[in-house]
Parts: C-alpha cells; structure tokens; sequence
C-alpha cells in the first residue's frame, strides 16, 4: 500500500478503501499490507482519504448507497439494508446511548450472513471493517444513557403543535428524559 | 443403497434432483420456510430455510441434496436468526394481527409463533401501503405482503394466467397485478384460482369468507406449524386447493 | 418478606390488557399475597414510587403518554410491555398512514356533524405524536407479552416465573398476537 501511496504521491493519509464500498477500510497503520486475493483483493478500485475526512461519514454515505441498491429479493438484504441506515442514521446523528453499537454489529452480522447474494454480503462492510479499526469513534457518539430513542420527540408534536396554535412548554418534549 | 444427508446428527435419505428441503419433509424433518412451497418452483427470498450444510450457509429449499453433507438445522443460533428475519418482515410491512382475517390461519404468524417471537426487536416502518378491493371476489391488503411470489408463481405455473408480478426494488419492492390500471378488477384473476388461495398471509384474501372458523379452531391454535406444513407438504403433491 | 410492588397503566390502548389482568378471578387473591399495587387503574394512586415490575398496556400517541412511560421507566426494575398496541402499535398505529393534519381536521373541522369547528389547545390537553409508536422506541423494555389482549394465564405464567425466580418463558399455546 504505502509503494502505491508514495507513487501517487499521496500525503496526509487517513486510510485506503480498497475494493470499493463492499470491500475494506484499512487504516494508517497498515500500510504494510499487500493488494493480494491473500490480503487485501480489489478489481482495481482504490479510494484514498486524507485526514480532512470523518470515518463515520464515510461508512454512513456507503452505508445509504448499499440500502439504495438492494434489489430486495432476499428478506435479510431488503430489509436489513435499510434497518442498517437507521441504526447508523441514529449513532451519526448522536441519538445513540448504551447498547446501540452492539445491536449495529448485530444487524451487520445478520445481513452479512444471511443475504442471498454478494451486494447483501458485503453491503455491512463498511460499517464492520470501521467498527473493527475505529472502536472508539462509534462508542463516542454514544450518550451515557440507557436508551433514547431513535426519531425525533419534540418534531413529532410538530403538527398537533402547529394545528393547536400552541407553544407553552407543555407543546414541547425532551429528547431524552431530564430529572 | 440409499443415499443418506444427516440433518441434526439424524441420516436422511435422499434422491437425486431433490432439494435439502424437499428430502427433510420427506423424512419428517421441518425446516421453518415462508417462500418455499412444495408444488412450485423453489424462490429461496425469505431465508427462513437457512441451514448451514458442512459450516456453509445455504437456503434449504434451493439447495441439492448430496452426499457428505452435514446439515445443521434445528439449532438456536439459526432459530435465533431466523426469529429476527422475520422480525424484519413484520417491521417492515404492517401486520396489525388483531385486524386481520387470516389471524390464526397466517403462516407469518405461525412461523414466528414458532420461533418464539414475543416483540418485533426493530423500529417499525410503518410504511404507506394501498389496499386493493376493486375485484369483486379477490382483495389484496399490500400492507400484509411479505413478497414470497408464490401468487407470482401460482399464477403462472397452476393457473395458466400471469397475473401476478413483483415490481420496484430493494425496500420499495412492491406487488403488482397485470393490468393497465393496475387494478385487480381488470385482470383475469378468478377466485377459483390457486394464486387467490396460495398466500401465506393476509395480503390476499378471498372476500366475504373471513372469521368463519372460530376462535380455538383454527390451523395454528393449536397445532404449530412443522406439524401442519408437514401434515400437508410431506404428502404426494395435491391437484386440489387444500385451504384457503 | 416484602411483598413485590407492580405498577400498571394503559397509554394508548383499550384497557382490555387491563381486564385480561383481572381475568386471573381467583388467582388475584393468591397474587395479592405477594404483590402489592403502586400506580395503577386499580388502585387510583396517581404517580410511582419505586417498584419492582411496571406493566404497559398500549402504545405512545401522545406527549402525556410519553411523560407516562418515563415516570414507569425512572421507577420500576423491570418494564414489560404488554399486549399488541405496546408491542408494535397496535390498533390505533393504523392511522399512521393518514397524515396526522387529515386526522385531526376530519374529527375537529371539517368532518360530518362537526359544530363550532376548532382543533382543541387547551394546555391541558396533551399534543398527538403525528405516529403512534411501539413503547420500546421510546424507553428500553425488558419483556414483552404478546396478545390483544395477552391472557390471564399469560399474565400468570410471567408473574409466577418473576416471583420464583425464573427466567420468564411463554409455552406455544401461550404465545398469540391476537
């Protein structure tokens, strides 16, 4: 990898998607390894982040293209694809508390599993080969709550809010539940 | 000599041509399936069937039977998988049991009954879906599809018609009828037909012909759904509609 | 021994989890051995102090129901879900495919035999969620009790195995959605 990376000229370097979105993140820290059907196997896709990028945007923008792209013949790939945005949606978008990144792996592990075909197999690897590397990133968006929940409390009144006329604080809701 | 698989440690004979599903039921063996149906062309979308044949994961109702294979079926971590497959089913469409005809008799229901499903684990979609009530005998309740295609296949390879087809993709894969208004009424679909009677859920009902069996009588409230499917499926295969 | 304390409440559902419950008949008074009643229908105390089970029935359609389900959560062990509209929305989850503005103008402005139209704002009144939700989106669950509603013997099964120290289980014929 760093013989590539020297010879394009790459600097700053985050970390390599090789094998495009269905295949590995690695990071900068294994630059040693070999493009191999051993190691790390690609039709030729090569995709270079430098520090300016975020990991978790990067798994998420590959994460909602694998969901747009299931043809959804298998049950594990339709739904699970979708079900995986949502999940990834709620950490990203710092929704997450306990309990979240473990129910994420788990939703990877099923569809990888299960899915009929190679797009449905694949189609968690750039959640799993993140969460593998980067651990922390995802724990990170975590709250040190219990639970808190996936949609949107307070813009869920919204309507009701605006047909009402009302906006006393008894019009509104936390997201999460305050002493 | 009979050719033998083993299933759960069990030797299960089998014939050539025939699919691990199909030499299971034959030797008694359930193995959980929605899509599979005995007398149609195997689809292997749900994955309900998955087993694992020498460690590999494969769909049983599409999978040749052959020698040296070691399949592992009835064990809790595919049950446990299975159940949250269809979880997804439930989330994904809006199966409101309580409200529904086929409640009792549903194959959905009795599958995760089966697989001991006490809540839906997911969020739900709660996605818009249309109800079809134009023909005059034949409803379909889109809400309720789980796009197994055996109205697809029954259709096309019982009824001698096509009227049935899965339009869309991915989670907007949708049911589509074969007609220029996309409605049931302008197609050639007749009650009498096996695709009117073959869905698993409620999604197509005939009309007028619901809660008729009372409460404690119905297919599965009593009896779980390896015995029915393989009171039914292990049978020489039926020319009649069995139940609908 | 100190008798377990269960609290029980209805969000949005029928009350028929709650009927269901008294169709223990005589089971309730070997029950009331055991446990006691906090917050309930039954009892009419209004708020929870601490107790070891939490029983709800329906699902969360509004801004009071989940100010409900949090009080439950705060102060019981264990929170059970109870019944179809708690386990996936139930019934009233149907009209989460009419746009909420549609509901409300329907039975407040402009639907059949409606007088003095107007949408109520009283800040008494809780404000509807534009969808009805399951109550484990909302706050975490520990069991879940299918049925609509679940059966007295369902309630039985789960409490009795709570109180002896099991892992609570539902066998085959126990296990309905309807």
């Amino acid at each position: 990898m760093q013989e590539i990376l020297t010879d394009c000229g790459a600097e700053d370097v985050l970390g390599l998607q090789i094998g495009g979105p269905s295949g590995t993140f690695i990071s900068n820290q294994e630059f040693d390894r070999k493009l191999a059907f051993e190691d790390l196997a690609t039709g030729g896709s090569f995709i270079v982040f430098n520090n300016s990028r975020n990991i978790l945007d990067i798994a998420h923008n590959f994460t909602h293209f694998f969901a747009h792209e299931s043809c959804g013949f298998c049950t594990p790939c339709r739904v699970g694809t979708s079900l995986l945005k949502k999940q990834l949606d709620k950490i990203v978008e710092g929704h997450g508390s306990a309990g979240d990144v473990v129910a994420l792996e788990e939703l990877c592990q099923l569809i990888k599993t299960h899915s009929h075909c190679g797009l449905g197999q694949t189609a968690a690897n750039p959640v799993l080969t993140t969460l593998e590397r980067y651990p922390e990133l995802y724990q990170s968006q975590l709250k040190l709550i219990s639970y808190e929940p996936g949609f949107d409390l307070d813009a869920a009144l919204e309507t009701a809010r605006r047909m009402a006329n009302r906006d006393d604080a008894g019009a509104h809701l936390a997201q999460i539940d305050v002493e | 000599m009979n050719k033998t698989i083993t299933i759960d440690g069990n030797a299960i004979p089998f014939e050539d041509g025939q699919t691990i599903m199909e030499a299971a039921t034959a030797a008694g063996v359930y193995i959980p399936h929605l899509c599979h149906h005995p007398e149609y062309t195997p689809h292997g979308s749900c994955k309900l069937c998955t087993v694992r044949v020498n460690g590999r994961v494969c769909s049983a109702c599409t999978f040749p039977a052959a020698e040296g294979q070691d399949v592992l079926n009835n064990t809790k971590d595919l049950n446990d998988d299975r159940k949250l497959i269809t979880q997804m089913l439930f989330v994904e469409g809006n199966h409101f049991c309580p409200s529904c005809e086929k409640t009792g008799n549903c194959q959905l229901q009795a599958v995760a009954y089966y697989l001991n499903m006490l809540d839906d684990h997911f969020p739900h979609f709660y996605a818009h879906r249309e109800m079809d009530a134009s023909h005059h005998e034949v409803m379909i309740d889109h809400n309720r599809c789980i796009f197994c295609t055996l109205c697809v296949r029954a259709s096309q390879q019982k009824d001698g018609k096509d009227v049935f087809a899965i339009s869309g993709r991915g989670i907007n894969k949708h049911l589509i009828v074969n007609a220029q208004s996309g409605l049931l009424k302008d197609t050639d679909l007749e009650a009498s037909d096996q695709a009117a009677h073959i869905c698993p859920t409620g999604a197509i009902l005939i009309k007028r012909t619901g809660y008729t069996v009372p409460i404690g009588e119905r297919i599965y409230d009593h009896k779980q759904i390896d015995e029915v499917a393989l009171a039914e499926e292990s049978r020489p295969l039926s020319k009649e509609i069995d139940h609908g | 021994m100190a008798k377990i304390r269960i609290a029980t409440t209805s969000l949005a559902g029928c009350f028929g989890c709650h009927m269901s419950f008294l169709d223990l008949d005589e089971r309730l008074v070997a029950l009331a051995d055991l446990v006691e009643f906090d917050r309930s229908p039954i009892t009419d105390i209004e708020h929870c102090t601490n107790c070891d089970i939490g029983l709800i029935e329906g699902g969360v359609c509004n801004s009071e129901n989940v100010h409900t389900l949090r009080e439950f959560r705060k102060n019981c062990k264990i929170l059970v879900a109870v019944g179809a509209c708690a386990i996936n929305g139930g019934l009233p989850a149907m009209r989460n495919f009419i746009p909420l503005e549609e509901c409300l103008s329907e039975a407040y402005l402009d639907g059949l035999g409606v007088e003095n139209p107007q949408i109520p704002s009283d800040p008494e009144l809780p404000l509807l969620l534009d969808k009805v939700r399951p109550i484990h989106e909302v706050v975490k669950i520990d069991y879940f009790l299918p049925g609509c509603p679940p059966s007295a013997d369902v309630f039985w099964a789960f409490l009795t195995d709570l109180l002896e120290g099991r892992e609570p289980s539902l066998s085959y014929e126990l296990v309905h959605y309807d």
